[in-house]
């Protein structure tokens, strides 16, 4: 009972990180894109490529997490 | 909330080294208040040691040992070595949310940049116990997947999921406590309604207990989750 208790504390932790760490991720990739296009001059193609890139690692991270702590 | 003042203030003796206004900023007084309150305990706690504790003295052990025992629950034997580091950030965030219960009192965790500092230590932290558990080559090699050729696409999709971290820690952290502050502030501010009162007594405050404790403990949990995944990766990816 004790364990079990423990346990969901932990699970609810984890899973109420998912909602903000997958728009943390979006918001990271589209800020590093426009940095490095405006160091560059490459505007927007950096911001779309990074774009693309923290929509991933929102969802690994999502992915990630749930196999983590939902089970 | 600029017209909810609290009741302690510091003037400003930082006014050489460019911090603004008449008084020290509201969250940064909070924050040296609850520094001094952990300071005091810990000295009565540990005062004078003995083997049948005294009442305060018991109260600490029995908080350190909560903390012990989730720290080897999740990141394993050696994982007292990171006590200092989470038990700190722990006390400090719960101390900090508590005030909220009181009246004239804000938590200094409703302010960003109180839980921006928190969430980057322990960003900078975990970052490095990684490094010093197993060298900068290997930590890095964590970064760019189990495939060679596709550590290009790999590498920048850990790094932004690494960055996320330490926001989605602040950010939660300082929402919870600022909304939950502002709807204290705001029912304080209708209380000759008579209405407000009983909802503040009767729901707001222990939710805010509720609250407080729930927050303080996900943001330790979290960042025990980290450190345990940046000090053993190769145990995990075993499994």
């Amino acid at each position: 009972m004790k364990d079990d208790q423990t346990r969901l504390w932990r699970q609810l932790a984890g899973l109420s990180s998912l909602g903000i760490t997958l728009a943390a991720s979006i918001a990271i990739g589209a800020a590093i894109g426009i940095a490095l296009d405006r160091w560059l001059g490459t505007s927007p193609w950096l911001m779309i490529l990074f774009f693309i890139f923290g929509v991933a690692a929102g969802f690994t991270n999502l992915l990630k997490d749930l196999k983590h702590w939902g089970s | 909330m600029e017209h909810h003042p609290t009741v302690f203030q510091i003037p400003n003796f930082l006014g050489a080294i460019g911090i603004p206004g008449a008084w020290i900023p509201e969250h940064i007084a909070m924050a040296w208040l609850v520094m001094a309150i952990l300071i005091v305990v810990s000295y009565l706690a540990t005062r004078q040691l003995q083997a049948v504790p005294g009442p305060i003295q018991n109260f600490m052990e029995v908080v350190i040992e909560t903390f012990t025992d989730l720290l080897t629950q999740m990141i394993g034997h050696n994982g007292k070595r990171y006590l200092p580091l989470i038990g700190t950030a722990g006390l400090f965030i719960l101390v900090g949310n508590l005030l909220g219960a009181f009246p004239g009192l804000k938590p200094p965790t409703a302010n960003l940049n109180t839980t921006a500092a928190l969430a980057i230590t322990i960003f900078l932290s975990y970052n490095y116990f990684g490094i010093r558990e197993q060298g900068i080559a290997a930590y890095l090699r964590h970064f760019c997947g189990p495939i060679l050729w596709l550590a290009p696409i790999m590498f920048p999709i850990e790094l932004i999921g690494h960055l996320a971290r330490p926001i989605s820690l602040s950010i939660r952290l300082f929402g919870n406590i600022f909304g939950e502050e502002s709807v204290i502030a705001i029912l304080l501010s209708l209380i000759w309604l008579g209405i407000p009162y009983v909802i503040y007594l009767g729901i707001m405050m222990p939710l805010s207990l509720f609250t407080s404790f729930v927050q303080a403990f996900i943001f330790v949990m979290l960042s025990m989750v980290y450190i345990a995944g940046a000090v053993h990766v190769e145990h995990e990816e075993h499994h």
